[in-house]
């Protein structure tokens, strides 16, 4: 079950009212509390009654007056210091991410030094020699937080700076103040603000540590001097902890909740994929060894018909949400080529990973799809053929392939779902040099291959285990004409060789006429036209296929 | 108070020191060495200047404060008695005679030698105090941040596996509660509970009484050290998890995780994928807060007279034992940088692109 | 198994494992007719314990275990005729100045050596000679120390440049004999932390860990007797409710601290915790800087004090366990004290005299002196002593009703001593303890007028009235004690009229012990009930009272709690990883 919101919208409402709270406290405090918070009311150490509900402290001063007023400093202290070090960060990290040169090195020195001095003695130290006082106290701690802001702002900075709009300016000369606050003060924004709650959320904790260490300021009655106080007092021996130490303890703990809250919603402004809900039910699903009839049935020769069958396929990425896919029929025969063609947005992805049961959240796929003779919408069937009877290739550009492992390991990964590990690793080595990739680069990371190795991997990945069919999701967007030439030139070999079916996606024309058999047109969800890839070419029935196929033609047109 | 004061970042902000353009062309065939040996040389001058600069700070903060050490040494009743030559043969004894120059150039040349004076309070040389106290700190936060690390990273990628479900709001919330909580706070409940009420362990000390040897030394020790580590551990796994949940959420996005579970990998192999690439982070974090650790314990040290290097401090400054102050804070400035240091030189082993930069353009 | 349920199952065992860790140890207390060893808890560090290095660090200290490793001539000085103690008799000259003393014959140290004459004459030209140190100024000033004349092993001759009537108490019952043959090698004593601490006392410091414990074994050849407790472990815990959180599980014996005032009820009624009463003459007091206008006026002054209501400070911070003040200084106790003695507690009287001395309202209600100063006055209290802190809000508050305001300022103890060393500031709060009030010439001490080569009354407000210097310089050379004490009576009662400090109350000594590990407690007026005469024979009869009598000790069910505990982890382990498990049923199933 998937919320529509994401954690951040929800907590970053909580977190606001709970801020709300003590800051209401705060302002009407002469409301709420009837009694003085720094003069004797009653007699000392009272347990609580009606007229003082938290009881009295050690000079009869009523408790509850104490937290209401409480709420002042410590909202105080927080906000004052967070603006500090915010208002400071920030100077440095623009100055420094802006100009860069001798200014940047030493600003970025400098906060890297204040950030390698520990903080809380730090704090200490300065609180022990500078006094006390609210407005020493927020300096104390805002000089000592500012660092990290800046440090992190500085890091935005840097990257904004780069961005097409703001290098556009710089390049027409804009260099001057006004340039740098509107195109990047604005931009950060949401950066700023959550390292302003973070500051706010450790100026408050100080606040209450350096009380409760006896170095606050006993004329003020912050929630952390009541801890103090109760502590001094024996509190947790006389029991008067219950109403001495824990509402204090509480409120504090209410702010800073309040402020780590509304911290985590900015942060999640801030980075927004930090805020996708999507829950991805592959993470979930279990291990399975092939079931002693589905090895059977593979070894059997398989039945005519198409490999893959779909029928009225139809899916909503969200329950509640429009349909992306409305109905979408075809079949795939076997060793052939068919190509799903469409614009971006037409929803040929979608149904691919619809089918491999890949599609993240909670979405709603109605429909029939039959690959050799399964039902593969239902139950957990997509998981068993995944990287078995069907193999996947999509884009390689960055990121499909996992960074942190070589390109051997992750095809001997995909190998060893149907074989031991030494047949895996020996496999692995086999395809790698099938697709073209020399022993040599076996032992390399992604990073260190052009993209066009990366897609051979994929490919190679893809084989581990001898599929049936093979799913190619936009092969070769990205690569360079000769390159793709190159990937297409291999996808042809190996389906030859092997006697793959091929189910091809793609936006590319000129590709489709080269290498595909069938072709199915997808526009908007629904599919235009479908058949023989002759066939439609030389004759389209649609206006949408023959717009699709007038296409500018590239001069590679030499079939594979 | 644990790590840097009830820090609740969900992302560990990008290093700036690795811009996108840090990939160096190189085809040499033992280059795995070269870039780890790389990093070291990177990182060394930072950390030299940053402990140069430590080194007169350190120097120069104490003696901001009014009043001296030797004060401390005559009761107050005869602080105008003492004459200026009996005030300089006992700061002689310290090392601590003549002008703030004299006594800078004096410190730098020991410190050269590995001497770090001895303290005005204690009588002892500062290098006993600092090894003395040490042990207790690391035991205590090389534990809890351990644990915390361990326990918190653990509980966020479980939170990032089931995002955005009710489950995940709950844990979420439940340990930002956790986390804000005040760590003396925490420390404090956890007395009253286990030492004062239910009498379970002891309310004080990190050494057993005298006799204690072999195991039984080992067990009470461990005993003592029990809330201790319990309440850092509780007040530092908010940092871990958040900092775990957020980098595996984004990893999560990333295509190679699609791309797992395309080629047939089970949800376990799939969020192997994503918890590799996720720790980086997490381990940024924990060599932090390990660092942060280091004096920022004082608090809680203080709830259980805990013979730390953060309590040590305190009474340092109270005492104005400039000679501690001095040691204690260089102490924590590399132990600071080293964290730093050990945290660089493990990033090319958790991220292989840092570790062998790519011969191609991305 | 998922990789949550094996971290729930690995809880579980982990927390089956914390169980047993914690069970009780065997070490507890038992019920032991004959205690071998007792715990308790001290408040701060005083190095190797050593009359030379006990007071570095400046932070407050007590002494009380540095008495147990030294001996004086007599014990103590709280008395007005000590008890002899390594000496046998002292007489003196005709003038007073001169006493020779006899010592006794069976005293050895700690090291086996025997204990002469030689250290005695050793003992005060080191002390005279050492800057710094607690014990010096007995030897400096009062009186002032110039030569010892060794007859033989066992008898010693001092002379005094005054006369030095009272050095039975001072400094006979306060000066710990040093061994010559440790220190007289040592150069600077103060800052010889090394040094084995060696003394004649009744235990024998045997170990100590920097900052956190000492061990004292007895000294079984004491020539007083075998001491009755064989070690006595020391724990430095510097947290008060800590002590006495340890002292209620049973982890320590007794705590070195008096009972906070809040805690009196609940360990008085406690079962197998005893609480007695031992003073120690402490006294919480303000000085007022009488070097500063308007502070200098006394009219100002007395008016201040007047508008100080000491009982509600007593009943307030002390919550009743205490006695107020007195304007003349003395404690009550002391033999020197003004019989006739009491604070003065008359708000009217004071705005009548303020008025009289033309201190005018301004429109915001305080006072204007006739200079034209608001009197706005700092009160500058030690950070690390709520008890001064919160006395000193109330009096911030009491004088509101003669217009005049005074701010609390709370500033580290450090801070403070230089301040007070330069008169920096308008009003301070401070504590002493026994030792300066018995001390017959405290007034002289702290309050006679800053000359050269005087003690820093600068560190106790400067105070500086002729009449006063006259009477306590008088009270010094006197040989009749009776003529001593009416001088001092005459020079309290001018301190009373011109309050350069005010008494504001004298804490009740209460003290807690658990019976059960030793119930030999002596309570030794000034010195609370850690002190020699616990724990040597002799001293029955003056075992303190107990306030409440409660012997049986309930320990806790330990056994059963920790399975219970024990069970509950392991259980609530499982149980949630059950519910986990259930809800982990993978959906991918629908998928």
């Amino acid at each position: 079950m998937s919320r529509r919101q994401s954690p951040g919208k929800i907590l970053g409402r909580v977190g606001l009212v709970l801020l709300a709270v003590p800051a209401l406290a705060a302002v009407f405090a002469p409301l709420t509390a009837r009694h003085s918070p720094t003069r004797p009311s009653a007699r000392p150490l009272l347990k609580p009654s009606l007229g003082h509900p938290l009881g009295t402290d050690d000079l009869g001063i009523d408790i509850f007056a104490q937290l209401i007023y409480g709420s002042r400093i410590s909202l105080a202290i927080g906000l004052g210091a967070a603006v500090l070090a915010v208002v400071v960060g920030l100077t440095v990290a623009l100055v420094a991410g802006w100009r860069r040169g001798w200014a940047e090195t030493v600003l970025m020195r400098l906060t890297d030094v204040t950030l390698a001095f520990p903080f809380l003695p730090l704090v200490l130290v300065l609180a022990a020699f500078f006094g006390r006082g609210l407005i020493v106290t927020a300096l104390v701690i805002g000089a000592v937080t500012w660092a990290r802001p800046a440090r992190v702002l500085w890091a935005q900075v840097l990257k904004l700076r780069e961005y097409p709009h703001v290098q556009a300016a710089r390049a027409m000369g804009a260099t001057g103040t006004r340039c740098v606050v509107r195109h990047i003060l604005t931009r950060l924004t949401p950066v700023t603000s959550a390292q302003f709650v973070r500051v706010a959320n450790a100026a408050v904790i100080s606040e209450a540590a350096l009380a409760f260490l006896g170095l606050g300021d006993p004329n003020q009655a912050s929630w952390g001097i009541m801890l103090a106080n109760a502590s001094s007092n024996n509190a947790l021996l006389t029991g008067a902890w219950k109403w001495w130490m824990v509402p204090p303890g509480l409120a504090l703990t209410l702010v800073v909740l309040g402020f780590a809250f509304t911290g985590y919603a900015s942060e999640e402004w801030a980075d927004p994929r930090l805020a996708s809900t999507g829950r991805l039910r592959f993470l979930s699903s279990r291990r399975r060894r092939p079931s002693p009839a589905a090895t059977a049935a593979a070894v059997e020769t398989p039945d005519p018909g198409p490999i893959l069958s779909v029928r009225d396929l139809v899916v909503h990425y969200d329950r509640q949400g429009p349909a992306v896919v409305k109905g979408v029929s075809f079949d795939v025969e076997r060793e052939r080529v068919t190509a799903l063609v469409g614009e971006s947005g037409s929803g040929k992805s979608t149904i691919v990973l619809a089918l491999l049961g890949l599609l993240p959240g909670d979405p709603l796929v109605e429909g029939e799809a039959t690959f050799e003779g399964r039902k593969l919408l239902r139950a957990a069937a997509a998981a068993r053929v995944r990287g078995r009877q069907v193999g996947f290739v999509t884009q390689a550009a960055m990121n499909a392939l996992n960074p942190a492992y070589t390109i051997h390991f992750q095809v001997s990964e995909a190998a060893a779902l149907t074989m031991p590990q030494e047949e895996a690793r020996r496999r692995a080595t086999d395809l790698l040099e099938t697709v073209g990739l020399p022993a040599s680069d076996h032992g390399a990371y992604p990073h260190e291959l052009s993209g066009g190795m990366r897609q051979r991997v994929v490919i190679a990945m893809a084989l581990a285990n001898k599929p049936d069919l093979l799913i190619a999701d936009e092969p070769t967007t990205g690569l360079d004409l000769v390159t793709q030439a190159a990937i297409l030139h291999l996808l042809g070999d190996l389906k030859d060789r092997l006697g793959l079916t091929v189910l091809l996606i793609t936006h590319d024309v000129q590709m489709v006429m080269r290498v595909a058999d069938e072709i199915v047109i997808l526009q908007d969800g629904c599919v235009v036209e479908q058949g023989a890839v002759d066939t439609v070419v030389a004759d389209p029935q649609q206006d949408y296929t023959r717009r699709l196929l007038n296409t500018r033609l590239s001069p590679l047109t030499v079939k594979v | 108070m644990g790590n840097e004061a009830g820090s609740v970042s969900t992302q560990v902000e990008a290093d700036p020191e690795r811009p996108s353009n840090f990939h160096l062309q190189t085809d040499n065939a033992w280059s795995g060495l070269v870039p780890v040996g790389r990093q070291v040389l990177r990182a060394l001058p930072l950390s030299l200047l940053v402990l140069a600069v430590a080194i007169c700070l350190n120097f120069a903060l104490p003696r901001l404060a009014p009043g001296d050490p030797i004060d401390f040494l005559i009761p107050a009743e005869q602080a105008n008695k003492i004459t200026y030559e009996q005030r300089m043969e006992l700061a002689s004894s310290y090392g601590l005679q003549g002008s703030t120059g004299e006594q800078f150039v004096r410190y730098l040349g020991n410190l050269a030698k590995g001497d770090l004076g001895t303290s005005t309070r204690y009588g002892a040389p500062v290098s006993e105090l600092l090894a003395d106290r040490l042990p207790w700190t690391l035991l205590l936060v090389g534990t809890s941040v351990f644990l915390s690390t361990l326990i918190g990273a653990a509980l966020g990628f479980r939170s990032a596996w089931r995002r955005g479900s009710a489950s995940d709001v709950r844990t979420l919330t439940g340990v930002m509660v956790l986390d804000s909580f005040p760590p003396f706070f925490v420390a404090l409940l956890l007395v009253l509970l286990f030492s004062v009420t239910l009498k379970l362990l002891p309310v004080f000390g990190a050494l057993p009484g005298s006799e204690a040897e072999g195991l039984e030394f080992a067990i009470e020790v461990a005993r003592r050290a029990i809330l201790p580590i319990a309440a850092l551990t509780l007040s530092g796994l908010g940092s871990a998890f958040l900092v775990a949940r957020s980098s595996a959420v984004t990893e999560l996005g990333e295509d190679y995780v699609t791309m797992a579970a395309a080629k047939g990998l089970d949800g376990a192999g799939v969020r192997r994928h994503a918890r590799r690439n996720a720790l980086v982070p997490v381990w940024t974090v924990g060599m932090l807060n390990v660092g942060a650790l280091f004096g920022g314990a004082a608090p809680v040290e203080t709830v259980f007279a805990y013979p730390g290097l953060g309590r040590l401090i305190y009474e340092s400054v109270l005492s104005r034992d400039y000679p501690v102050l001095q040691g204690a804070f260089l102490l924590i400035a590399a132990g600071v940088i080293a964290a730093n240091l050990i945290a660089e030189l493990v990033y090319p082993y958790l991220d292989p692109r840092v570790r062998r930069p790519g011969t191609a353009g991305s | 198994m998922s990789a949550t349920n094996r971290v729930r199952l690995a809880a579980g065992i982990a927390g089956a494992a914390l169980i047993a860790t914690v069970a009780p140890p065997a070490t507890a207390q038992q019920e032991q007719p004959q205690p071998s060893k007792i715990t308790v808890a001290y408040k701060a560090w005083e190095n190797n314990l050593t009359p030379f290095t006990l007071t570095m660090g400046g932070l407050p200290t007590s002494h009380d275990l540095t008495n147990l490793v030294y001996d004086t001539l007599f014990w103590s000085q709280v008395k007005e005729d000590p008890e002899p103690w390594l000496a046998e008799r002292a007489d003196p000259s005709p003038d007073r100045r001169s006493w020779t003393v006899k010592l006794r014959p069976d005293v050895k140290w700690h090291d086996g050596m025997p204990f002469t004459a030689e250290d005695v004459k050793f003992t005060f030209e080191k002390m005279k000679n050492t800057t710094g140190g607690r014990y010096s100024h007995h030897v400096w000033e009062y009186p002032v120390f110039e030569s010892a004349e060794v007859i033989d092993p066992l008898n010693v001759k001092l002379n005094f440049r005054d006369a030095a009537p009272t050095f039975k108490i001072l400094p006979g019952g306060d000066l710990p004999m040093v061994p010559k043959h440790i220190w007289e090698p040592i150069g600077n004593p103060v800052t010889s932390t090394s040094t084995p601490s060696i003394g004649t006392g009744p235990y024998k410091l045997v170990e100590f860990v920097n900052g956190q414990r000492y061990r004292l074994e007895a000294n079984t050849e004491y020539f007083k007797g075998k001491p009755k407790v064989d070690q006595i472990d020391v724990p430095i815990v510097t947290d008060a409710a800590a002590a006495f959180a340890a002292l209620q599980t049973g982890q320590v014996d007794t705590v070195d601290r008096t009972v906070p005032p809040e805690l009196y009820d609940q360990l008085s009624n406690q079962p197998g915790i005893r609480v007695v009463q031992s003073t120690r003459m402490e006294s919480v007091h303000l000085h007022f800087n009488n070097t500063k206008d308007p502070l200098k006026d006394p009219v100002l002054r007395k008016g201040i004090t007047l508008a100080i209501d000491n009982q509600a400070l007593v009943d307030t911070v002390l919550l009743g366990h205490g006695r107020p003040g007195r304007d003349g200084w003395t404690h009550p106790d002391s033999p020197w004290a003004d019989p006739d003695g009491k604070h003065e507690f008359d708000v009217a009287r004071a705005n009548r005299q303020l008025d009289e001395a033309n201190y005018r309202r301004g429109e915001d209600g305080i006072r204007r002196s006739p200079a034209g100063q608001p009197l706005q006055f700092n009160i500058t209290v030690a950070a690390n002593e709520p008890q001064h802190q919160r006395a000193a809000q109330l009096i911030s508050q009491q004088v509101e009703a003669i217009g005049v305001k005074m701010t609390v300022e709370a500033i580290d103890p450090a801070t403070l001593r230089q301040r007070r060393g330069n008169l920096n500031y308008d009003s301070f709060i401070t504590n002493l303890e026994s030792h300066a009030h018995a001390d017959p010439d405290a007034l002289s001490f702290f309050f006679h007028s800053p000359v050269p080569n005087a003690p820093s009354a600068g560190a106790f407000g400067a105070y500086a009235n002729p009449q006063f210097d006259q009477l306590v310089d008088s009270a010094r050379r006197q040989i009749d004690n009776g003529e001593r004490k009416r001088l001092l009576v005459e020079a309290q009662r001018i301190f009373a009229r011109e309050a350069p400090a005010l008494v504001l109350f004298y804490p009740d000594g209460n003290y807690a012990f658990r019976p059960s590990a030793y119930n030999g407690w002596v309570a030794d007026t000034g010195h609370g009930i850690l002190t020699k005469r616990s724990f040597i024979p002799g001293y029955e009869d003056e075992r303190a009272d107990a306030v409440s009598a409660g012997d049986s000790q309930s320990s806790p069910p330990w056994a059963a709690i920790g399975v219970v505990l024990g069970l509950a982890v392991v259980g609530g382990g499982l149980f949630v990883a059950s519910q986990n498990r259930k809800r982990e049923t993978y959906e991918a199933e629908e998928a």
